[in-house]
């Protein structure tokens, strides 16, 4: 039951990524590019950066930014002077756990970031399954989606009572609901003129 | 009506933008004001073009602050009591890290009886080149950055120039004279450069423009400013070259 909640949770995540937000400290090398640390606690993984929050020791804040005006502006960025705060964030959802930092930093820095985690309810180990009171990092709202999800593993597991057909039906709830909920952390909107907006 | 904490005091100004940040140094008579750097400056940019990563922030008031200070020709500096090479008619002012020599407003040179006289600007082609050495009377500036003394010196005598400058395109401060009054005007500079960017999330012609037309009011009222001698009221038309000395 536990390695199938593991496995409804994940697919959550798969489905949508900013599902179980997290704010992380993400230790910086040195250098511009920078990976998500490894996960701890009740996240067997960080899977996307979402938004950068502070530089963890300054309290300095991060501004989230992309990365065509500065390559064109400077594209000499990379190698200019590395600092411990960094000013600006950048990454892409095609590598959502690589981001690049400016200015490069001197390895002694650290950010405060928002990201999307992979909840882990069961350690390798399993050495304790006490997680009868274990809370599930991801929102009430979502709590009758992963029940569906939970029963298309059960329907579809080789016992006496498989029914594959009503497994699918399930977890094709459980996609839709995970689909048609708003997202946990809404994107920031671009400014708009408004024109545009109209 | 408060009356402030203002007082009279002897000796000359030193302003504060603010308390904290001011800090100019004065050395023979003269203020060098402190500068306030652009990161900080520009943050009223960032929260207006809230998308735009910060270095592109800063660089597009780095960018405006040049341009205002190319255009009203307000930003002056001093070098005194520079003393003059036997010989040597041609001068360059050295470097800065932050200011670039645009052009000579006014110069003067010490004679051997140590009275001062203010040297008149003119046209450098019109020398002639066989002037025989002696105490300058004429000075033109040189594109860029240069001085020419005429005729040319036959001694170290101690000169006084104040050169108009621009800031650099790759500073990182701003002198607090020039912000203290025209941050507004400098901030709609950058905004217009951001406004004007194609394709980009905050891009509005409209505001640039607006942007711009405000912008372009400050560089007229700092020219006009510098005109008038850096006064209030009266003025001659042309006026004697101030210099403090």
């Amino acid at each position: 039951m536990l390695l199938w909640l593991n496995d409804v949770l994940a697919a959550a995540v798969s489905l949508k990524r900013d599902i179980s937000p997290v704010v992380a400290t993400c230790p910086l090398v040195s250098g511009s590019v920078q990976n998500l640390p490894a996960a701890t606690g009740q996240y067997g993984s960080y899977v996307q950066c979402m938004e950068p929050l502070y530089n963890t020791a300054s309290l300095n804040a991060v501004n989230k930014a992309g990365m065509t005006l500065i390559q064109r502006r400077i594209p000499n960025w990379r190698t200019i002077t590395q600092t411990t705060d960094v000013t600006d964030v950048m990454f892409d959802d095609r590598s959502p756990t690589v981001f690049h930092v400016y200015p490069p930093n001197n390895g002694s820095g650290s950010l405060q970031m928002l990201v999307g985690g992979v909840p882990f309810m069961s350690g390798a180990g399993v050495a304790t399954l006490n997680t009868s009171t274990t809370v599930i990092p991801i929102p009430d709202n979502y709590r009758q989606a992963i029940v569906h999800g939970l029963i298309s593993k059960a329907l579809a597991s080789q016992t006496r009572r498989q029914d594959t057909q009503k497994a699918q039906f399930h977890w094709q709830i459980f996609e839709g609901m995970i689909l048609a909920s708003k997202i946990a952390i809404p994107e920031a909107t671009p400014r708009l003129s408004e024109k545009e907006q109209a | 009506m408060s009356s402030g904490t203002f007082s009279l005091m002897p000796g000359p100004a030193n302003p504060a933008l603010d308390a904290a940040t001011y800090g100019g140094t004065q050395t023979a008579g003269f203020l060098t004001p402190g500068t306030t750097l652009i990161s900080q400056l520009a943050l009223d940019v960032a929260s207006t073009i809230k998308d735009c990563p910060i270095p592109i922030v800063n660089l597009a008031y780095t960018r405006a602050a040049r341009e205002f200070t190319r255009r009203s020709f307000f930003l002056k500096r001093n070098v005194t009591n520079a003393a003059l090479t036997i010989n040597q008619p041609v001068y360059n002012f050295s470097g800065d890290a932050s200011l670039e020599v645009i052009g000579i407003n006014a110069a003067a040179v010490q004679q051997q009886n140590a009275t001062w006289v203010d040297l008149r600007p003119a046209d450098a082609t019109m020398y002639d080149p066989n002037m025989i050495t002696d105490l300058p009377t004429w000075y033109s500036y040189i594109p860029e950055g240069m001085i020419q003394f005429y005729p040319t010196p036959n001694y170290a005598f101690l000169t006084n120039v104040e050169i108009v400058v621009q800031t650099s395109i790759n500073a990182t401060t701003i002198p607090n004279d020039l912000v203290s009054r025209w941050n507004t005007y400098i901030e709609a500079g950058a905004l217009q450069f951001l406004f004007e960017m194609n394709s980009q999330p905050w891009s509005d012609p409209v505001a640039a423009a607006r942007n711009a037309e405000l912008f372009q009011e400050g560089v007229g009222m700092a020219r006009s400013w510098r005109d008038r001698g850096y006064q209030k009221g009266s003025v001659r038309a042309t006026p004697r070259p101030f210099l403090a000395r």
